[in-house]
């Protein structure tokens, strides 16, 4: 891309004047060159009707004020956003907006991310001269999980441009005509059904679609949280997951081109319950002398536990390591490194697999993919094997990460001469370790997913973790330096993931930095050609 | 049957044959020459029957006037690649038209035979004739004329044994004012909601089903054969410069005589209404006059000494439009009427554009308020600057025509509002 | 166009002083249409002669026609009408442009579109059931509840206001005993205010089913009624089970009927839970204005 030469046009903004790409329209110039221009109806996911009369700007020598959102820049184009006539259009179209818009603010989802009120907010009138009752329509179940609040609707249509291009499945329409018009389905089909329709909640830009599973669960502003990518599935949407009171509340897709464009499914969407898993391990747990598991400080688990392994390692027995697919690249790389320090090793992780694939008709890279654990392939990479059911150990060294077994029986590892869990919650089976070590779960750490494409993308953490719960690479990276000659633990995520490089061809060179906001693929291993090779 | 009234004053070239029902026949319109202007253009080149209709000076009768032979031209020259189409509206709804149905359940033969020579000129193997749904009897009308055109071989896969191909098609609406809007239009016969496009692209390069397409109205195809078979110096005989021809004049309202009366453009509206309509009914005195059709600018009374073309209106503040002239006398309640109107405009608007979607409806209920006698002062400042406030800033033009009998009346007539607002004070206040 | 019996015709003979019908230009005076049969408009003889397929498409695509005797559990694109939703298609360069036309072919059968037409339309021509109700409902001719026999649509707009058409339209409120978008008790007739209707030279019009009637006046309006009810098909078949109300015999005491299809409609075609009821109300219940003109003297 940056080696292709873009034929440019000179246009001014409001007095700047700036060189852009020539295929752009206004809307997208102007942003590129920081100016923000108030639009309801346009989306850069979506086609421009230019029906919604906000982002009407002056270009000098045209009679008419022009939309920004369908008008391409041309060379020598005088563009004025903050004009007298553009700021009393804005202010025009906003008095028509707020004439049947319900100010009902205080029990409004939106309210805090919603755009009519931040425009109005803005450059809005200040009072309202309408002495006219408003229209009252009501509120709509649209099947799933989506109400529609017909008073509060603008008629921008992103919802129904949003299932007819991207979702192509032709779930909403615009009935009657006029002021009459309103947003409707095919009479009692709603959306439900539809894997994509969570999105049409995310683009309206007023509280008209509403979430029922948000439904007046937290004001926006006061929630909390952090980037992330979504764990659900191995496409690595690309979301933010916002917390209250360090609580999951909800999943959001962040925009990246390369992956999700502006949208996510609502089966990754929806499963953000077991983030919020109360029932932890608060501390560091050990298997005393009289059987008992007990609480100790991590000095004194980490010290015994190092013991116990060169011991199991001197006597060169089987080890069994089972890692996780909804843990980053991190913890699983050290998780391998560890496992080969040990002995010879039989890496496997367990991950969900759906019957089929489902992707986005209107942006194909996007699909729920059947592997429903976002680092499925990060672990293939890592050498991890894949199993539907865990074998039962035959003694030897078992090292359980991320897993909590909770479908295994009590005596899973009964036979183990050595069973250590990391782990952020317990179940039967754990509790039966030796060691068991509280871990942070996905949401409360930093790390790497690489999704199904080989795509590495950095997720951050959103909630808190208990106060003596450590991300799982750093119990790792301590324990293998009690081990390894020479070892140093990795002192964060970062240098943690440098390692990697170090150990698997696939991530060599690669870096946080370089990863930045939009993922970075991996080095694909050449592959000869059969018969190619000189064997 | 005598067509309910002629005058002697009248210029009649497309209304000849109103009120005689063999002109309706294919055997009845050749016998009145019909058809003849078809065959004289297929054996000339696309190119110079649009050089025809432009040095003639026609231009559109659907309200906008723009010159038709121009607007022929921007169609591609080339038809190899891509089909072009030819749309005539017949979708008559604007308030006080009710000239195109006139010439469809008449001269349906005249509608085709125009069709036929546009779509020659332009290149175009298909005509849709997009006819408004309410129009059952000359749509019945013209789907006959069609079936006798094509039995005959006038329309079809030989047009008249020219080699040329021209399928015709009437096409129904279902009740959409805004489908008479050429964009809206073509949405709407490719089974779409009837919402305006932006424009560009424009309708020469991308539009029935993508492809390049022409709009002309039921009038303007009806003067083509004429055009053709008596030259552009003819036609300019009638009308003025800039506006060449005969017009039918919609005559509506409290006149003696009603209905459709063809004259010369430029003709003297006073003179429209005095002599060829009679004067107004029951010896009343005039109050008002609507020039073009319910979008455009109210004339007073004293403001009727003006040309009926393009320009002139133009230059008295008002619009030609499709010279739909709607009177009313002095028992005339304004306000009332404006209300009407605007409530047509809430009614009609498509919704797509947030100033006039709300606009349209907001005007009808502030209207209403004081037509009811809760006006306040102030509601007057409100309408102009929400009338200001819905011009010139949505896709088509039906803001704009919502908005602009509310302005001229206010200008106009202020002391109508104003009676009925002082009268309503004491109970504004409780509002 | 019109289908009078003989005894109406002998009706409107005695009542030759004054016409019923004032409308000077109107097609079906002039003879031509008077043999036009039902079957000629719903069978494929009139509509579209035109071969389905080859160059030859045109031709009418299809008519907004809105009969008396309506069908309302009629099976669409079956049997005669195959054939015709099968021309409309050929006519378009995309299936989709036959929208409009095959709706129209479908309230023309059944008297009005509900949801099971637009999912068959749908079908017909590959799109997605809301698809073409967005489209249905965009357009005001499509009823989206069952109407009375009779549609009765008052133009109101200014050329027609101007000469007195609230007086019409109160006088056909009056006239069948029914609010304005209700079905009146007999089920003969809907009563609605239309927006200009295209004849403004000829007010009031009135647009009935597919027919015009022109220079309407108040006093007209009970004869047309009156020769409306003669007209009236009798129906052929079984009532429906929503439609068992008998239908009264002219001065008999009416029974009401449970109407679930009541429209409820002023203009606005779908009786919705979002009515937006900001449209005028019905003429018959406004308040009388005092300083309202007129109109034009009543003949």
């Amino acid at each position: 891309m940056a080696s292709e030469q873009t034929e440019t046009v000179n246009i001014t903004i409001n007095g700047v004047q700036a060189a852009v790409p020539k295929n752009l329209r206004i809307i997208e110039a102007a942003e590129q060159l920081g100016v923000g221009i108030a639009h309801y109806c346009y989306h850069p996911g979506l086609s421009a009707p230019a029906m919604c009369r906000m982002c009407l700007v002056e270009v000098e020598g045209a009679p008419k004020l022009a939309p920004a959102c369908v008008t391409p820049v041309a060379d020598g184009q005088v563009i004025h956003t903050e004009s007298e006539r553009a700021r009393e259009a804005r202010k025009g179209t906003l008095e028509f907006y707020l004439l049947n818009h319900p100010l009902d603010c205080p029990i409004c989802d939106k309210s805090g991310e919603c755009k009519l009120q931040d425009f109005v907010h803005a450059e809005g009138p200040k009072h309202g001269r309408s002495l006219e009752p408003k229209r009252v329509l009501g509120q709509d179940d649209f099947g799933g999980d989506i109400l529609y609040d017909g008073d509060r609707c603008i008629m921008c249509t992103r919802c129904v441009r949003f299932m007819r291009e991207v979702a192509q499945d032709d779930r909403l329409c615009v009935v009657q005509r006029g002021h009459r018009s309103v947003i409707d389905t095919f009479f009692e089909h709603g959306v439900e059904g539809n894997l994509w329709a969570g999105n049409i909640v995310d683009i309206c830009p007023v509280g008209a679609l509403l979430s029922k599973d948000f439904l007046h669960k937290a004001r926006v502003w006061d929630l909390d949280g952090g980037t992330s990518i979504c764990p659900n599935c191995s496409q690595g949407c690309n979301i933010r997951i916002d917390t209250r009171d360090n609580l999951v509340m909800r999943l959001r897709p962040r925009a990246n081109p390369d992956v999700n464009s502006y949208w996510m499914c609502d089966y990754g969407r929806h499963r953000y319950e077991w983030m919020n898993v109360q029932d932890r391990v608060e501390a560091p747990l050990m298997r005393g002398a009289d059987g008992q598991l007990l609480a100790t400080n991590w000095q004194k688990a980490v010290l015994a536990l190092v013991e116990r392994i060169r011991a199991a390692r001197t006597k060169g027995t089987s080890v069994t390591i089972v890692g996780s697919p909804f843990l980053g690249n991190e913890d699983n790389g050290l998780l391998a490194r560890l496992a080969r320090n040990i002995g010879t090793a039989d890496l496997v992780f367990r991950a969900e697999r759906a019957a089929e694939e489902v992707p986005l008709p209107g942006f194909t890279k996007l699909a729920r993919r059947r592997d429903l654990a976002a680092n499925v392939r990060g672990l293939d990479v890592l050498g991890f094997g894949r199993t539907d059911s865990l074998p039962v150990p035959k003694g030897g060294v078992v090292i359980v990460v991320g897993d909590d077994l909770a479908d295994q029986r009590a005596d899973f590892a009964r036979d183990a001469e050595l069973f250590v869990a990391l782990t952020s919650s317990a179940s039967e089976a754990i509790r039966a370790a030796d060691f068991v070590l509280p871990t942070t779960s996905f949401a409360e750490a930093e790390g790497t997913f690489t999704n199904f494409e080989g795509r590495v993308q950095r997720f951050w953490p959103a909630v808190q973790p208990p106060p003596l719960a450590r991300p799982a690479w750093q119990i790792l990276g301590v324990l293998l330096a009690g081990l390894e000659e020479g070892a140093t633990a990795p002192a964060t995520a970062a240098d943690a993931f440098l390692r990697l490089g170090d150990w698997h061809v696939e991530y060599s060179g690669l870096s946080y930095d370089l990863i930045g906001s939009r993922g970075a693929l991996i080095n694909e291993p050449v592959r000869l050609p059969a018969g190619a090779g000189g064997d | 049957m005598a067509y309910p009234y002629r005058h002697e004053r009248e210029t009649r070239v497309l209304s000849e044959y109103f009120g005689d029902p063999e002109a309706r026949t294919l055997e009845g319109w050749k016998k009145r020459g019909g058809y003849e202007s078809l065959k004289k253009a297929l054996a000339m080149a696309p190119a110079e029957v649009v050089d025809i209709v432009k040095n003639s000076g026609l231009r559109g009768r659907g309200g906008a006037g723009f010159p038709t032979g121009v607007k022929w031209t921007f169609m591609p020259k080339d038809d190899s690649r891509q089909p072009h189409y030819l749309l005539i509206n017949a979708d008559e709804s604007e308030p006080g038209a009710f000239k195109d149905r006139e010439l469809c359940r008449w001269t349906p033969h005249q509608l085709i035979e125009g069709a036929l020579i546009g779509a020659y000129a332009i290149r175009a193997k298909h005509v849709y004739i997009y006819m408004r749904g309410e129009f059952f009897e000359p749509a019945q009308i013209v789907g006959r004329a069609i079936e006798e055109a094509y039995s005959a071989g006038i329309a079809g896969g030989d047009v008249m044994g020219s080699g040329t191909a021209i399928d015709v098609t009437l096409h129904l609406g279902a009740g959409a004012y805004i489908c008479g809007e050429e964009t809206a239009l073509m949405n709407s016969l490719e089974g779409r909601r009837g919402q305006p496009r932006i424009k560009p692209p424009f309708p020469a390069v991308m539009g029935a089903f993508g492809k390049p397409t022409t709009i002309n109205n039921v009038e303007t195809m009806c003067a083509v054969p004429h055009i053709v078979k008596n030259g552009a110096e003819w036609y300019r005989q009638w009308g003025t410069e800039k506006s060449p021809g005969t017009k039918l004049f919609n005559m509506s309202g409290h006149l003696v005589r009603r209905g459709n009366f063809e004259l010369p453009l430029g003709f003297n509206l006073r003179e429209l209404i005095y002599d060829v309509c009679g004067g107004i009914r029951d010896g009343r005195e005039l109050k008002a006059v609507i020039p073009g059709g319910s979008s455009v600018p109210i004339l007073a009374a004293h403001e009727i000494d003006i040309a009926m073309d393009y320009e002139s209106v133009a230059a008295a503040g008002s619009m030609l439009g499709t010279a739909s002239v709607i009177v009313m006398d002095d028992r005339t309640d304004m306000v009332k009427q404006v209300r009407r109107m605007v409530e047509f405009y809430a009614h009609e608007s498509c919704g797509q554009c947030t100033p006039c979607r709300e606009g349209t409806a907001w005007l009808a209920r502030i209207l209403r308020r004081i037509e009811g006698g809760y006006g306040r002062p102030e509601d007057l400042d409100t309408l102009l600057q929400v009338g200001s406030n819905m011009t010139g800033t949505t896709i088509c033009v039906l803001s704009d025509s919502a908005a602009a009998p509310v302005a001229s009346s206010i200008a106009k007539f202020r002391n109508e509002y104003d009676a009925l607002i002082r009268r309503a004070e004491p109970a504004a206040a409780a509002v | 166009m019109s289908r009078l019996g003989e005894g109406e015709k002998a009706y409107l003979m005695a009542e030759q002083k004054t016409p019923v019908l004032g409308n000077p230009g109107f097609a079906g005076e002039t003879g031509e249409f008077e043999h036009l049969t039902e079957a000629d408009v719903r069978g494929t003889a009139y509509v579209g002669r035109r071969p389905p397929e080859g160059r030859d498409a045109g031709g009418a695509a299809s008519y907004a026609y809105q009969l008396a005797s309506k069908d309302p559990g009629a099976r669409l694109f079956e049997g005669p009408y195959r054939e015709r939703a099968e021309k409309i298609k050929s006519r378009y360069p995309e299936p989709q442009g036959a929208l409009l036309p095959l709706l129209n072919l479908a309230q023309e059968i059944r008297g009005h579109v509900d949801a099971e037409a637009m999912a068959l339309v749908a079908e017909e021509l590959g799109l997605s059931p809301t698809y073409v109700r967005g489209v249905a409902t965009f357009y005001t001719m499509y009823n989206m509840q069952p109407v009375g026999d009779y549609l009765i649509q008052v133009c109101t707009n200014v050329a027609c206001n101007l000469c007195g058409a609230d007086d019409v339209m109160d006088a056909f409120v009056r006239g069948v005993g029914a609010e304005a978008g209700e079905i009146s008790f007999d089920r003969a007739f809907t009563v609605i205010e239309a927006e200009c209707l295209g004849a403004c030279g000829f007010p009031t019009a009135v647009q009935i089913n597919e027919r015009y009637f022109e220079n309407v006046t108040p006093a007209e309006v009970p004869h047309i009624l009156e020769r409306l009810r003669a007209e009236r098909p009798i129906r052929r078949r079984e009532p429906s089970r929503e439609e068992a109300a008998p239908v009264p015999a002219e001065g008999e005491p009416v029974p009401v009927p449970e109407d679930p299809g009541s429209p409820g409609r002023t203009t606005g075609p779908e009786s919705n839970p979002y009515a937006g009821g900001d449209r005028t109300p019905p003429a018959a219940s406004r308040p009388p204005a005092a300083d309202r003109p007129s109109g034009e003297g009543q003949g």
